[in-house]
């Protein structure tokens, strides 16, 4: 008995199930057909099919949300953290990116989504 | 009308020699496995399963009927003096148990393919975390963002399989010398 080649089969194997797990569990799959955008308590929706740039007025001033390929991002902004534009692109379904002090916020709408698990 | 109770009838049960072997090994996983128990672990339910050392360890030596019985005993008497028969958590680790002897058995002729402890404890590792989410997803919580949990869960177990698949290697090949 030894650490044998099966062995060592087995365990590449089942790196390639964890592998195979994560890919297919990760979430939902959504494909997103539209994505939201938030400004205080107004929410409008757009299809992510056009490519296009929008200007969002906020608290801060003017957030411009770029809509290329099928993704969306925050282009610019006015805050001074730039979290929201570092976020980078959105691409699945419920992918967020809020930019907090302009009080703008993106969501890519589709697939099924779980705000909470309930009995 | 009269009884017979001549003692030609009376059935007497000996414990036989296997019998002995599959005590002792069940006692031994069954204290490593309350020990376990009582050490914390960062997320709960989790646990490495370092019992599990004796069952693949068992299988190796002595077979799968072998490995089944330890298990069994194991799980069972080891959620009676935990305190945990039939609760939730016994059902789980009922089902994780009966997925990876499945398992086991499945992987049974493999062993003249050079199977050692280490594929057979990765992959009963894998099947027992398996099991208990089927378990939990019928009984307990039937909804499909349970398997959100499965792939870290999942690679977790495969962690934990190396790692007693390593010790239950380590321990065969003291013993078989």
């Amino acid at each position: 008995m030894a650490v044998s080649l099966l062995d060592k089969f087995i365990v590449v194997f089942a790196l390639m199930l964890v592998v195979l797990a994560f890919s297919s569990w990760r979430g939902d799959s959504g494909i997103a057909m539209t994505f939201e955008i938030r400004n205080g308590s107004d929410a409008t929706a757009f299809p992510l099919a056009q490519d296009q740039v929008i200007s969002i007025s906020g608290a801060l001033g003017e957030s411009e949300i770029e809509v290329r390929d099928g993704q969306v991002r925050f282009l610019r902004s006015p805050c001074t953290n730039q979290f929201c534009t570092l976020a980078g692109w959105l691409k699945k379904a419920g992918d967020m990116a809020v930019c907090l002090p302009n009080g703008v916020s993106l969501r890519l709408v589709g697939g099924r989504q779980y705000d909470s698990i309930n009995f | 009308m009269s009884v017979d109770n001549s003692s030609s009838t009376r059935l007497r049960l000996q414990p036989q020699a296997e019998d002995y072997l599959i005590a002792k090994l069940a006692a031994l996983a069954i204290c490593i496995h309350v020990i376990e128990s009582a050490l914390p672990s960062p997320l709960p339910g989790v646990k490495p399963g370092l019992a599990n050392v004796i069952t693949i360890a068992v299988f190796f030596l002595y077979g799968l009927r072998a490995a089944i019985w330890v298990a069994m005993l194991r799980v069972v008497v080891g959620s009676l003096v935990v305190g945990s028969f039939l609760t939730p958590t016994f059902m789980l680790s009922l089902a994780g148990t009966l997925c990876s002897l499945l398992v086991l058995m499945l992987l049974s002729p493999l062993r003249n393919w050079g199977l050692g402890p280490l594929g057979g404890s990765v992959l009963a590792a894998m099947a027992h975390i398996t099991g208990q989410f089927l378990l939990a997803y019928w009984l307990i919580l039937p909804h499909e963002g349970l398997f959100v949990l499965y792939p870290p869960l999942l690679a977790l177990s495969l962690v934990f399989g190396v790692i007693t698949g390593l010790i239950s290697y380590q321990l065969l090949k003291k013993t078989t010398h």
